[in-house]
């Protein structure tokens, strides 16, 4: 008992102060990518970028985007391409509401929309999650396991994880969903009790990731469910986890908030509204 | 003991014609007679060849004592059967099942001829169809679970969505009180046709889908596909990369066993151990993040070498973080292995006895436990591990406490391993990463490749056609062996010692399930 004390004192208090104070992420982490529209333009024919992309992330036509539902986050495509068009940042924050807004054409982040004020009201100081592993490689799954870790501890938002999806306001759907998960998939959330929330985490369940294409797989969980909050990764950071949740819950301070997108509303089939990029490819 | 196969070691580059064809009966009874001789069953798998519906089979053993492994195979007609292995080799078990399910070739007199995986393609849902309605073909239809009769006999049925944050699989208990008498395991809910993604799969798209088969082992996966298409190319990569490669899979080890043991705590409830191990396992996500930018230690191991090189900045933040971190370590785990609380929760739970470790082909830590002393580091060592001596940890009992107890050494062991080579790496060393040639391998068209990843044993298999195209991949993952030490271990136990006896082996779902 005795050396448990010492011990706990030399531990000290380690949950982190993100994100009441700012944080200083590593800079080894590879996050949030950008696609520098200043760098050279692409030289005729070169398809260097997608070619080295392993999850058909990247378009070049209309202009250079990259898809975050679908990225890994390898950064491939910043040594593919001869003209340094990609970087990736240490930026953690890139999870959205849409999944169009997921599709990066510069140095932008997607938004999440907050809650409605009646949601927010039911979910806003306390959300039970029900996360369910569907094709799951380990690597979502562990991550967010590390949120309830005294590092990241999720509990001290008042968000928790359950196992009941009875007691569950909000879905966690991890994977490639192959057809083997998707009537279990299926039932748990029809367990849940309204309203409720679907969340998918990772690039598998969102675009189907590394496995987009497989014949025992459908394409991210929102074939089968509606989603409400997309946060992309292979695997997510907790942080980037984290963020995700409080900014749908409209928790995270506003000096914690990423850049908003040049245009917020900007999204894929709009490329009309966005004059300032057309005849950059 | 294996000299009628053709013997190899890891990873060498063969031609798939010098490999020895008998006829598929015979290939059964060579196979015996290596076992029985004392060699271990590693693998039994199929491929489709291109011309009349032939499938050629493989047969791997080991002779661990002398480092070799052998290989044998048959080449048959489609639906071909044959007297079971598994009769006689438990090993075998899920192998031939599994030659069933992929080739329909039929092990006649298999004790247990259920399916592995039930691949079931995803076919196009209809829009307005009504969620949660079960189709003919699901999953688990009629699945013949083996059952206990009798008025005291109850079943428990849990899954394949359990309570934690984990895998899915079904479990069905069948117990007298509190007492299992048997547990079933019906697995194949995470099957995503990995190897067949693999085999079509883009260059760019290739290594991803490797680390993805189990992701908690990325970099176990990653080294094992790489030193293959090193060999079949013919390329000799750095003594530094060399050393990154075999610090990051001792990282990822100690990541997995540090968090284990955490969570073996939680689960006796023992609070200090699993918040402090529930930290310090942070600290290896986050050196393999320093690595190669990733907290799983994806995208680092490439065939050619390492995709980054480690900076003289990183490298001293290293060091000192896993001196910090080892005296850390110990403390915690001398307190949490001297708490009798902790102790007569993990003592005599769920045994696994040598013989049934043997005969059954485990591996990793599960076999470790009760005295198989098979660690592939030391047993098929390949780059690194050919110039370092690895003693594997060995238990005696194989209960819950031997496995922790395993697992503990090994923390230790791969501290020391860790910090030793973060101290022997030096600014003046060349790091090259070669590029691998486009085009057919060179050096031969099969390689086998073992590596000991935290489970144990990862298996992988390239095969390649006469134009170079990669046209099997074969993975076998340490759990697809030792989920029958789970269904094992389980007899006799209390059901409520159930979660220690599951975390006590953390196996994988998406690894078996492919």
């Amino acid at each position: 008992m005795l050396n448990w004390l010492k011990m706990r004192t030399a531990q000290g208090q380690r949950t982190m102060a993100y994100p009441d104070r700012p944080l200083d992420m590593p800079e080894t982490f590879l996050g949030r990518p950008v696609i520098d529209a200043a760098a050279g333009s692409c030289p005729p024919g070169c398809s260097e970028c997608v070619d080295s992309c392993p999850t058909a992330a990247i378009t070049l036509e209309p202009v250079v985007s990259l898809d975050l539902g679908r990225c890994v986050f390898c950064a491939e495509c910043v040594e593919g391409c001869p003209e340094g068009k990609f970087r990736l940042t240490n930026d953690f924050r890139m999870a959205g509401s849409d999944r169009k807004s997921l599709v990066i054409r510069s140095d932008e982040a997607p938004l999440v929309r907050k809650l409605d004020d009646a949601m927010l009201r039911t979910f806003g100081r306390s959300m039970r999650i029900r996360h369910v592993s569907a094709g799951d490689c380990g690597g979502c799954k562990d991550e967010f396991n590390a949120l309830s870790n005294v590092v990241f501890d999720l509990s001290r938002f008042g968000i928790g994880v359950v196992a009941s999806p009875r007691h569950a306001d909000a879905l966690v759907v991890s994977g490639a969903i192959p057809e083997n998960m998707r009537v279990a998939l299926e039932k748990c959330y029809l367990a849940m009790p309204h309203p409720k929330l679907v969340i998918a985490l990772g690039a598998c369940a969102i675009s189907g990731g590394p496995f987009l294409g497989s014949p025992y797989c459908h394409e991210g969980i929102s074939s089968i469910l509606p989603v409400d909050l997309y946060i992309p990764g292979c695997p997510p950071h907790p942080l980037t986890v984290l963020d995700g949740l409080l900014r749908l819950l409209d928790r995270m301070p506003a000096g914690r908030l990423p850049q908003p997108r040049p245009e917020s509303t900007a999204t894929a089939d709009r490329m009309s509204d966005r004059p300032e990029l057309e005849g950059q490819s | 003991m294996i000299d009628k196969f053709m013997t190899f070691r890891n990873a060498d580059a063969l031609l798939a014609r010098d490999i020895p064809r008998v006829a598929l009966a015979a290939l059964a009874e060579e196979t015996l007679h290596a076992v029985g001789q004392g060699a271990r069953f590693v693998a039994w798998f199929g491929q489709r060849l291109p011309i009349g519906d032939r499938i050629r089979v493989y047969s791997v053993v080991a002779d661990d004592a002398g480092h070799r492994l052998g290989v044998m195979a048959a080449e048959i007609p489609e639906k071909s059967s044959y007297p079971s292995l598994a009769a006689h080799v438990p090993a075998a078990d899920r192998a031939e099942r599994e030659l069933f399910e992929q080739f329909g070739v039929r092990p006649e007199g298999h004790p247990w001829l259920k399916p592995v995986r039930h691949p079931i393609p995803a076919a196009r849902l209809e829009p307005n169809r009504t969620l949660g309605a079960v189709p003919e073909n699901n999953i688990g239809r009629d699945y013949p679970f083996w059952r206990l009769e009798g008025d005291a006999v109850h079943e428990v049925g849990v899954g394949p969505i359990h309570a934690g944050v984990i895998g899915p699989g079904y479990f069905r208990f069948s117990c007298v009180g509190e007492r299992i008498e048997h547990l079933e395991i019906m697995l194949g809910f995470e099957h995503r046709g990995a190897e067949e993604m693999i085999v079509r799969a883009s260059p760019a798209r290739l290594p991803v889908l490797v680390e993805s088969i189990a992701g908690d082992t990325a970099v176990g996966y990653a080294t094992a596909y790489a030193q293959a298409i090193e060999s079949l190319y013919g390329i000799a990569i750095s003594p530094r990369d060399q050393a990154l490669r075999a610090f990051a899979l001792e990282n990822e080890r100690l990541a997995y066993h540090v968090g284990d043991l955490g969570a073996l705590a939680g689960d006796v409830a023992y609070w200090p151990s699993a918040a402090y191990f529930g930290r310090l396992r942070g600290e290896f996500l986050n050196t393999a993040m320093d690595l190669g930018g990733n907290r799983q230690g994806r995208y680092f191991v490439r065939p050619g070498g390492v995709r980054r090189d480690l900076t003289e900045v990183v490298r001293a933040r290293l060091i000192q973080r896993f001196r910090t971190a080892r005296k850390e370590i110990l403390d915690c785990l001398d307190q949490m292995f001297s708490s009798l609380s902790v102790l007569s929760r993990f003592e005599g739970s769920a045994c696994v006895s040598r013989d049934d470790a043997s005969a059954f082909g485990f591996v990793g830590p599960v076999a470790r436990s009760c005295g198989v002393p098979i660690d592939i580091r030391a047993d098929h060592p390949t780059g690194f591990w050919a110039g370092h001596t690895v003693w594997p940890v060995i238990g005696t009992e194989g209960s819950v406490l031997d496995r922790a107890n395993v697992r503990r050494h090994e923390i230790e062991s791969s501290l020391d391993l860790c910090i030793g080579i973060l101290e022997s790496l030096t600014p003046n060393d060349t790091k090259t990463r070669t590029k691998i040639p486009t085009g057919a391998p060179t050096n031969g068209d099969f390689c086998l490749s073992l590596v000991e990843g935290w489970r144990g044993q990862i298996a992988l298999a390239q095969i390649y056609d006469e134009q170079g195209r990669l046209t099997r991949f074969k993975s076998q993952d340490p759990s697809f062996q030792n989920w029958n030490a789970m269904q094992l271990a389980n007899r006799g136990n209390a059901i409520s010692d159930f979660p220690v006896c599951n975390k006590s082996c953390n196996l994988a779902y998406n690894g078996h399930d492919l």
